[in-house]
Order: structure tokens, then C-alpha cells, then sequence
């Protein structure tokens, strides 16, 4: 008997070939595999118990790394082979028309790590170590079928031993394939003076253990690296970046190292672990590093060794501050020559090789809450893995995403393709990254977007790329959804939900009405939504000034509560509000957060995004910590008359001014707007239950980061029998928003066809 | 005196306002005349334009309503390479207007058609109900000499971008008015004749003009940038912004690049003569701070970028609605 079967999922770059080959060997199977764009072909031929076998062999079992979506198998005429081979034609048969699964980079695995490590293997310490189910793979990935030859290995030639091994074993078809002889190798660059191989590991490692901050060429682009133990060392880098004041991650040699600094539960171990190697933030235990690293963080991101190099460097040096290889608001490093022009007094040197990237991807953070999974930036490591919709969208579509955090989504039939995190759009080298990135995997996924998605804002540059891009398309604009229907829409794609109540809280959405909007309860149904409840709007004035300035928007807010100062700056403030100079009403949450933060003196501007918020935290699990009760401070939720809720944040600031005045522990009170906020959560979910009957709520916006506020929102709505939604495979932050757009257009597309 | 109804009667009280206001401060020849239209000398290519200033308040520190619609109106003709010549006027007189003011504006009008070198020959009353508004429409004849020849889409990889002097006085002079803040900060309202002068008399290879009004800098580069299909790159550090302007605009959340000015041009040269021009900008009277701030990088893509100190790149585009925040 012979047949014809075809595996769906992510089954190429896995080593899913030489699994298939091993298989039909063992099983004395005959015939051949192939790629195809994304799906493996198999024809197998054999006695029919065999052959069923085989079949049952490739639903049960697969290589690390590989996800299996679909098997089918149809029957062919009778064909006599004579062994079972690998098929390197490329020529494919009665190819699906499905969008095809990309693996992601896959970080070594265990047995490439044992050669690493054993002085014996003719792999012994070579950083770039890979193997069929390891190594790098979207990031130098040109074009489909995964092979050598579509890949940036493609500029370095196999020697005698690799090509024996790409033969048969672990390596066989490894594009990847390499070794001392014949691949990449380590260049080390300091002041015009070059190392190469052990001797550049050798001085690359003197640079960083004493002191020196270097550039070290990661998967997905270049990474700084230093020292965490010297403080002058984190100094230096944080000048070499440009004073950023954020936490650094921090590499770890091995989960037990983690353990020294963290508490580490098994999801944590599992999420540190799995094929992402994403940075896990984690909560601090013993402040071990010097305070230039996580500053007053409760959390560290911690992170593992994802190729070789990293490997050699944490087992040689120990911990390690590595962070992404960009400069403030710029996009991370990728390609050599960019990097080798640095000038910088504080950059001690450029560790790194030929391989070139062709896609750069940031490395990816992600924590656990209540036991799952949340990424928080999605990027190595997860694109390009599909998530699977409920439904299929007639037309292929590509959403825009937000500005901030951009990242688009291509979605095609059920599976929606979300790329990897940009940067700020206002960036013109982000912007670029994103323009080429779509490009990219447009070509590599063989999807034309048929429809565009976007957001409603005027200004965001992802808005205007989006409509020129609908016009090319469609000769028709783009469908544009409202930011905080999309942050709703993207926990309902997650979750497969037809509706829900979208509790939203973020700094800034442009709304239906033309206010901003940011505090939001949303009633969602399909590809509709109601503004059911709301921060009360207030005029909040300058721009996209008050984001960074917290003192700002404490003014403004003092002004909505009818308070004075004596400052010539306030004065200001108020007559710009008076007189709406640069003013808008705004319902956003991530500025009260800011207002409350700098009103309590806890801090006063954010230098970088949600500071003032984090510290809010802080100060509120102090309190927690110390046992201390949270002070009592309540929004009044008021009713309009069109049946919209409208909580008073206004009244909650009046409230904390004078508790302030009255008592001054800044940490009770933060613990307490932390617990009113919650309550008012709760208090506006249930009388939107009460009206319309829905439970499932869906929390998202980026202020969810927050963890004490997404606990006790948590808790407090599953204790009265509401069903809670989060974020989990995309961010809840702006970085998701292109999920949530893509959903609603697949939804508009159907309800349209209906 | 207050302006009511009658005055814009078409009638005797017109006519005495006409003559007690208009005819004092702006007599020539032409408007002697008094005829329906004015006919004036000329044979050249001859340069149109009209603009409405609606500016509220009427007086402001460094200006008011009448010599801003002066500047306004003649700047629009320079920026074409166009000596002006001539203007009108229309006024549109809310009833219960001051005749105090509107005589100030009237002086302020003549004297500053005076510095730009042009006759105001023709001019229109009208009142209607309101509250004691002036509106003044003015509309301008200039003469183009031969040769001259500018326009926005002329701009080529490696020309040199000139700004005449800090960005933003005007719209912080008319904000802080409006918020009655008081500080030392100046209306920038000034004919560019002189500098346009300087600059073509000295042969300076001009690809394109534009005074920097509504929509600020940013806006009319992006305009040049699509005309001519270029990408034009400009340095933050170089864009000249005096400490008030930039104090006030960092309070409240402003970017200078977006604020309107109504005597500041930009000029897009030929690089050799990037030097030449800004001397000749500098030279002028209102041209003392003036910057070379950038330039065209290169051909194809309509586009500006502004440099940052720490080398990054910001996309700049066009004003689409004030003060509308990005930031989540
Ligand atoms: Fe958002
Ligand atoms: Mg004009
Ligand atoms: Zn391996
Ligand atoms: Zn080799």
C-alpha cells in the first residue's frame, strides 16, 4: 500500500525530515519526504500495518520544537521504491494554499549543548553549535522552502566532516550545519584591533570582567553586555545607551543560578525553558547585583543561555546584564556595519561574526500570572508562530497595530501571523524595520492582504501607511477600529470569545467621539462595542508632553478637582486648561496613575514608559509587605444620562489630597487607590451584568502590567462569579493591538458576507 | 466712537468713516481716486494673492491685526520671487467695534505697507451684527521680474535648508496673550522683503521660498518634500528657538516645529551657495538668528526627518490636529 500524506504545523527547520526518515526506517516504511512551502509531503509505501503505523507514529510522536496542527493522509496507486530517502527537489505536489508555519529561532538544545561542553567533540566551545531541532532560523530566513541555500548560511560552505553529517544523525539536512572548519567564526573588535576565535572569546571576556560594556552579536540583532556585579560597568552602559534609567535583564548560566536572586516556580522554570528563552520577570529575593541593574525593581528579567556564545560567556563569566543592542528610541542593531561605526567612549568592543540577520527580533519577555504564560514583548522566539482563530477570514488581512509598540498581524484563513515587536513608528529606522518586516513576511508566508485594518487615531503613522496601503489594495480606505476595541478584541481572539466586557486601561486611545480615551469599559458583541463605562474625561493639556511629564498631569488633574497652587507653572497650566491651549479631554488611566504617583512625591516623570506607575506599585506592595492596611479612598461611579457610567477619578483626587494632607503614608495610599480602583472594577462590571448578562470579562490595555491591580481585578471578579480573560500570547500593551484588529476584520468580513 | 450698522450702510456714515479712518492713514494717488477699481502701471508677470486674518486678540505683543495683515499678504508675494506692489483691503467690522482701534490698526497698516514698499489702492467696508470684531482681508499685486523662477517642487539632493530666525514667537506671543501670561515673549510679524532682496540680488540659487505661518515648519517642509519628491533631513540642535519660547513650549507640551510664525521664511538653496544665503539672511533686519538647519539627503521619497542630539531619527509629518497625544 502507498500513500500520500501531508503534515500541517510547524514542521519545518525543526529537523521534522530526518524525524520522518527515522521513523519510516525504523519501521522498514519506504518511499520519500519533502518540504513544501511550510508543509512536509510524505509518500509512504509498505504492508498496510506498517504504513498505519507510521501514520499513528507521526500523530503520537515529533521532534522538540516541532508542532503538529494536521495529518492527512490519501490514498495513491501502488509505487515501488526501494529505500526511504529525504527529497531535496523542491518540487511540490498538489501544494494546499495554506499560509505555512515558520519555526522560530530555537535556542540549543540539550545534546548540542553536551558537544559544547564535552572537550572531545570536534564541537567542543564552537559558539555557533546547531543541530536539525536548534539554531537560528526566522532571523535568517530569506524564503521558503527552509533550506540552506534561503538562508544567510547560504555565504558559508560546508566542510568535508559537515557534509558527511548532513548526510545521516542529528545533523542530517541541519541547515544550520557548521563547525570550527568551515562556519561562522568569532571576530572580536576593539579599536581597530581584530581577534578572532578563542582568542577573541578569550579578550572579549578580559573586556567584560573588567569592567568594559561590549557588543555581542545575538539571534536576532546585537546585544550590550556587561557586568553585573561593577558598577561602573552598568554606568557605562546605561550611558552608552543614553541614560535610560529602565531594569536591565540579566543571563543566567542555568535555572539554579536564577534561584540565587529569584523565586523561580515550575511555570516560571517551564516559561525560562521553553523554546522562546524569553526574559521572565521575576520576583527579586536577594538583591545581589549592584543597584544600577534593577534599581528598586521588585522584579529582575532573567533570561537563559539561547545559542552557544551565551552559553560559553555565562558559564565562563557568570550572570550577565544583556540588553538589547540600541540606542534610546532607536531600534535594536542587526547588521554589522551599523555596529562597527559606533563611536562611543563607552562601547569597549564589538564581539561578533559573517552570519548576516535578515530579520532583526528583539529578545522576548514574558511572566507568569496564576500559573500562565503572559508575553509581554513578543519577538525571538515566538515569531512567527501563528495563533489559531475561531473563525477563517474570507480575505486575507493585515492589521496595522498601534504606533508605540508597533507590530502588525497578517491573518490568513485561521491563522493570524503576528510579527515581531518595532518600536516607536515616529522612529524612521522603526518604521523602515516595520515597512521591510511586512515585506518580509508578506513574501514568506505568500499572504497579499486583501483587506487593511488599522487604528481610528489621525496621527499615527501606522493609520497613514495603513490607508495608502488600503488604497493600493483595495482602491477603497482601511477598516479602522477603535484602539480600545482592539485591546478588548485581542483577549477575545486569544480566547475564541463572541463577546465579553472589555475592561481596558491604557495611557492613550484616540475615541469614537474624538476625545481620548484610555479608561475604558467596553461592551463587546461580535464586531461591536458599547462605551458602557468611563473614567470621567478630563482636560488634560500637552500633548503627548504629559505622558513623560507626571507633575503635568497631577496639575491637570488638580485643576478637574478644583485645587490651586501658587506656581507660576500652574498658573500656566490652568490658563492653557482655561483656555484649552494644546488641551484635550481625555479619560486616560495611565496619566492618572502618573498624577498619583507624582502627587503622593513618589515620582515625578517618566523616563521611561509606565516609571511613575511602577513606583505607584511599589509603594503599594511596601505597604502590602509591611502589613500595612490600605487607606480607604473610593471612585463614586455615577450614572449619565444615556445609561453610560462615569467613574470619578476626580472625586478619588480630592479624596487622596486630603488623606495626603491628613496622614501622609504615601505607601497606605497607594495601596488604597490600588484597592479603590479594583472595587470600582468590579463595582461597574457587575451593573454592566446586571443590564445585559454577560460575565466573561477581558482585561487588557498596558496598565494591566500593573500586578497588584491585575490581581486583586482578577479576584475579585472570579470570586463573584465573573469569567476572566487576559492576554496571554500577545501583550496586553499596544504590542497586541494588531491581534485584536486583525480579529475584528475577520469578524466584519463574515458579519458583511452574512 | 463705537461702529454701528450705519457705518456700513453704503451711506454718509461710511464715507466718514472711510475718510476719518481709511483715507488718512493710507492716502496715494490711487486711492485718491477713489474709483471702483484701482488701475495701476505694470507689465511684467504679475503675482496674485489674498489671505483673511481673523486674529484674536487685535493687539498683541510685537503687533496687532493690521500689520499682521500687511506681512501676511506681502510675504505671500515675496515667497514667489514677486516684488509687491499693491494691496486691498476688506474690512469686515463687527457692530460695537472700537474706531480707537480700528485707527490704530489703520496706522499700524500704513506704516508697515510703508517698510514693505507697497500702496494700499483699493479697500471695502462692511458691518455686521456681533460683538465689536474687525476682520481684515487683504489681497496683493506683486511683479515677478523675468528670470525669476521658484517653486517647491525645484528642491535637489544636496541643497542646503535655511530658516530666517527662531520658530514659534508669533504663536507663543498670541497663546500667552490669549492665557493673559505675562512674560517678555514677542510677536515675530514682519515684512521679508529686505531678506528676499538680499538673497536674489546676491544671486543666491533659490529652489523654493515659504514663509512659516499656520501649520508651522514642519508642515512646510513636508509640503517641499512631496513637491519635489525628496527626503529632506533637518538638525534638532540647529533650529534656533529662543530660551522663553522653548520654556514655554516645554511647559506646555508644544513643538516649535508645528507653531505658527508671520515673519520667518524658509529657503531651500543650492549647496554651494548655503553660506552666501545665510549671510544675506543674516544681514537683513529680522534675519539675525538665522540658521542653516539641514538639507535635502536625497531624491524619491517625499519625506522629513529631524535628527536628535543622541542620533536618532524622528519622522517628521505634516500638523494633523493640535495637540492629539500618541503616547499609550
Ligand atoms: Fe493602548
Ligand atoms: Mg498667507
Ligand atoms: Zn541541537
Ligand atoms: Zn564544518
Amino acid at each position: 500500500m502507498t500513500v500520500f500524506i501531508t503534515v500541517f504545523g510547524i514542521v519545518q527547520g525543526v529537523g521534522y525530515r530526518p524525524f520522518v526518515a527515522a521513523q519510516a526506517k525504523e519501521l522498514g516504511v519506504k518511499g520519500w519526504v519533502r518540504n513544501c512551502g511550510g508543509i512536509v509531503q510524505i509518500t509512504a509505501s509498505g504492508d498496510p500495518e506498517t504504513v498505519e503505523g507510521f501514520v499513528r507514529r507521526l500523530h503520537e510522536k515529533r521532534p522538540e520544537g516541532a508542532q503538529v496542527e494536521r495529518v492527512t493522509v490519501k490514498p495513491q496507486p501502488e509505487e515501488p521504491f526501494d529505500e526511504f530517502r529525504i527529497d531535496l527537489s523542491g518540487k511540490c505536489k498538489g501544494h494546499t494554499g495554506e499560509a505555512p508555519v515558520i519555526p522560530p529561532d530555537l535556542p540549543m538544545c540539550e545534546s548540542c549543548k553536551k558537544e559544547l561542553q564535552n572537550p572531545k567533540d570536534r564541537r567542543y566551545r564552537y559558539p555557533f553549535i546547531s543541530c536539525a531541532s536548534c539554531g537560528p532560523r526566522y532571523s535568517i530566513m530569506n524564503t521558503l522552502p527552509y533550506d540552506r541555500g534561503t538562508t544567510t548560511m547560504q555565504d558559508f560552505a560546508m566542510c568535508p566532516s559537515c557534509e558527511k553529517e548532513y548526510q545521516a544523525g542529528r545533523r542530517c539536512h541541519a541547515q544550520t550545519i557548521s563547525c570550527h572548519d568551515c562556519g561562522p567564526q568569532l571576530i572580536l573588535r576593539d579599536q581597530g584591533m581584530v581577534w578572532e576565535k578563542e582568542e577573541a572569546f578569550a579578550k572579549a571576556a578580559d573586556l567584560i570582567r573588567n569592567g568594559g560594556v561590549l557588543a555581542v552579536k545575538g539571534v536576532g540583532g546585537y546585544q550590550f553586555v556587561c557586568t553585573p556585579d561593577k558598577e561602573d560597568a552598568v554606568e557605562r552602559l546605561r550611558l552608552l545607551k543614553g541614560r535610560e534609567k529602565k531594569p536591565f535583564a540579566v543571563m543566567f548560566p542555568s535555572v539554579e543560578a536564577i534561584r540565587a536572586h529569584c523565586s523561580v516556580s515550575d511555570e516560571e522554570e517551564t516559561l525560562l525553558k521553553s523554546v522562546a528563552r524569553p526574559i521572565v520577570l521575576l520576583r527579586i529575593t536577594e538583591k545581589l547585583f549592584c543597584p544600577q541593574v534593577s534599581g528598586e525593581s521588585r522584579f529582575l528579567g532573567a533570561f537563559l543561555p539561547c545559542t552557544g556564545l551565551h552559553q560559553l560567556l555565562t558559564d565562563t563569566l557568570g550572570p550577565l546584564v544583556v540588553t538589547s543592542g540600541n540606542f534610546t528610541s532607536e531600534p535594536i542593531l542587526y547588521r554589522d556595519e551599523e555596529l562597527l561605526k559606533v563611536d562611543s567612549p563607552f562601547l569597549s568592543g564589538v564581539l561578533y561574526h559573517t552570519r548576516r540577520i535578515l530579520s532583526p527580533l528583539d529578545d522576548s519577555v514574558a511572566r507568569v500570572f496564576e500559573g500562565t504564560p503572559q508575553v509581554i514583548r513578543r519577538s525571538r522566539g515566538y515569531v512567527p508562530l501563528p495563533l489559531l482563530f475561531a473563525r477563517r477570514a474570507g480575505k486575507p488581512v493585515l492589521a496595522m497595530g498601534g504606533d508605540l509598540k508597533s507590530s502588525f498581524c497578517l491573518l490568513k484563513g485561521d491563522r493570524a501571523y503576528v510579527s515581531q515587536y518595532f518600536g516607536d513608528m515616529e522612529n524612521y529606522q522603526v518604521s523602515r524595520n516595520y515597512r521591510n518586516g511586512l515585506k518580509h513576511m508578506e513574501r514568506l508566508l505568500r499572504i497579499e492582504p486583501l483587506s487593511v485594518a488599522c487604528d481610528m487615531h489621525p496621527g499615527y503613522h501606522t493609520t497613514a501607511f495603513g490607508e495608502d496601503l488600503a488604497l493600493r489594495i483595495t482602491a477603497a480606505g482601511p477598516l479602522k477600529f477603535q484602539h480600545h476595541h482592539a485591546h478588548a478584541a485581542s483577549v477575545m481572539a486569544e480566547h475564541h470569545l463572541d463577546g465579553c466586557i472589555g475592561v481596558v486601561f491604557d495611557g492613550t486611545g484616540y475615541g469614537t467621539d474624538g476625545t481620548v480615551w484610555g479608561g475604558e469599559f467596553l461592551l463587546c458583541s461580535g464586531a461591536d462595542f458599547e462605551r458602557r463605562a468611563h473614567l470621567r474625561s478630563v482636560p488634560l493639556c500637552g500633548g503627548d508632553a504629559v505622558a513623560k511629564n507626571a507633575v503635568l498631569a497631577a496639575d491637570c488633574y488638580r485643576c478637574a478637582a478644583g485645587e490651586a497652587l501658587g506656581s507660576p507653572r500652574f498658573e500656566m497650566v490652568q490658563a492653557a486648561i482655561k483656555h484649552r491651549i494644546n488641551t484635550q479631554d481625555s479619560s486616560s488611566m495611565g496619566r492618572l496613575f502618573d498624577a498619583v504617583s507624582a502627587l503622593l512625591g513618589i515620582r515625578e516623570e517618566n523616563s521611561y514608559e509606565g516609571e511613575c506607575a511602577i513606583a505607584l506599585e511599589n509603594a503599594a506592595a511596601a505597604a502590602k509587605d509591611a502589613g500595612k492596611a490600605p487607606l480607604f479612598l473610593e471612585f463614586p461611579i455615577l450614572e449619565k444620562e444615556n445609561g453610560e457610567m462615569v467613574v470619578d477619578q476626580v472625586s478619588l483626587i480630592s479624596q487622596l489630597l486630603e488623606t495626603v494632607r491628613a496622614d501622609g503614608d504615601k505607601d497606605r495610599i497607594a495601596l488604597g487607590f490600588h484597592e479603590a480602583l479594583s472595587d470600582a472594577v468590579l463595582a461597574v462590571c457587575r451593573k454592566i451584568r446586571a443590564k445585559s448578562g454577560e460575565k466573561r470579562v477581558a482585561l487588557s490595555g498596558g496598565v494591566f502590567a500593573n500586578l497588584i491591580l491585575l490581581h486583586q481585578c482578577y479576584h475579585k471578579l472570579i470570586e463573584n462569579g465573573f469569567c476572566v480573560f487576559l492576554n496571554n500570547a500577545v501583550p496586553s500593551n499596544d504590542g497586541g493591538v494588531c491581534l485584536g484588529q486583525a480579529w475584528l476584520a475577520a469578524v466584519t468580513q463574515q458579519e458583511g458576507s452574512e | 466712537m463705537k461702529i454701528t450698522m450705519a457705518h456700513g450702510s453704503g451711506g454718509k456714515s461710511t464715507s466718514e468713516l472711510i475718510a476719518a479712518v481709511f483715507e488718512k492713514n493710507f492716502h496715494n494717488p490711487v486711492l485718491a481716486r477713489m474709483e471702483d477699481s484701482a488701475v495701476v502701471p505694470g507689465a511684467e508677470r504679475i503675482a496674485v494673492t489674498t489671505d483673511s486674518f481673523v486674529v484674536t486678540p487685535l493687539f498683541f505683543p510685537g503687533g496687532d491685526i493690521g500689520r499682521l495683515c500687511i506681512c501676511g499678504t506681502v510675504n505671500d508675494l515675496l515667497m514667489s520671487g514677486a516684488k509687491p506692489r499693491y494691496l486691498t483691503c476688506g474690512f469686515i467690522l463687527e457692530e460695537g467695534a472700537d474706531t480707537d482701534q480700528l485707527q490704530k490698526i489703520a496706522a499700524s497698516m500704513a506704516e508697515t505697507a510703508k517698510e514693505a514698499g507697497v500702496s494700499i489702492v483699493a479697500g471695502d467696508t462692511k458691518v455686521v451684527e456681533g460683538q465689536g470684531g474687525i476682520y481684515i482681508n487683504t489681497a496683493g499685486v506683486g511683479f515677478v521680474p523675468a528670470g525669476t523662477d521658484l517653486s517647491s517642487s525645484y528642491c535637489k539632493k544636496g541643497d542646503a535648508v535655511l530658516i530666517s530666525g527662531n520658530l514659534g514667537d508669533h504663536h507663543a506671543a498670541i497663546l500667552s496673550e490669549r492665557m493673559q501670561i505675562k512674560n517678555t515673549i514677542l510677536s515675530d510679524c514682519a515684512p521679508l522683503g529686505e531678506m528676499v532682496n538680499a538673497l536674489l540680488e546676491a544671486g543666491v540659487k533659490v529652489r523654493t521660498m515659504r514663509d512659516v505661518t499656520r501649520g508651522g515648519l514642519g508642515t512646510v517642509l513636508n509640503e517641499f518634500a512631496s513637491a519635489s519628491n525628496c527626503r529632506i533631513e533637518l538638525i534638532e540642535e540647529k533650529l534656533p528657538v529662543s530660551a522663553q519660547v522653548r520654556g514655554f513650549c516645554d511647559i506646555l507640551g508644544l513643538d516649535p516645529l508645528y507653531m505658527g510664525n508671520e515673519g520667518k521664511m524658509t529657503v531651500v538653496v543650492a549647496p554651494e551657495d548655503a553660506e552666501k544665503a545665510l549671510a544675506c539672511l543674516k544681514n537683513s533686519k529680522y534675519g539675525e538668528n538665522a540658521a542653516i538647519i539641514g538639507s535635502v539627503l536625497s531624491q524619491g521619497h517625499g519625506e522629513v526627518l529631524l535628527r536628535t542630539p543622541i542620533g536618532g531619527t524622528r519622522i517628521v509629518t505634516a500638523l494633523y490636529g493640535e495637540g492629539l497625544p500618541r503616547i499609550c
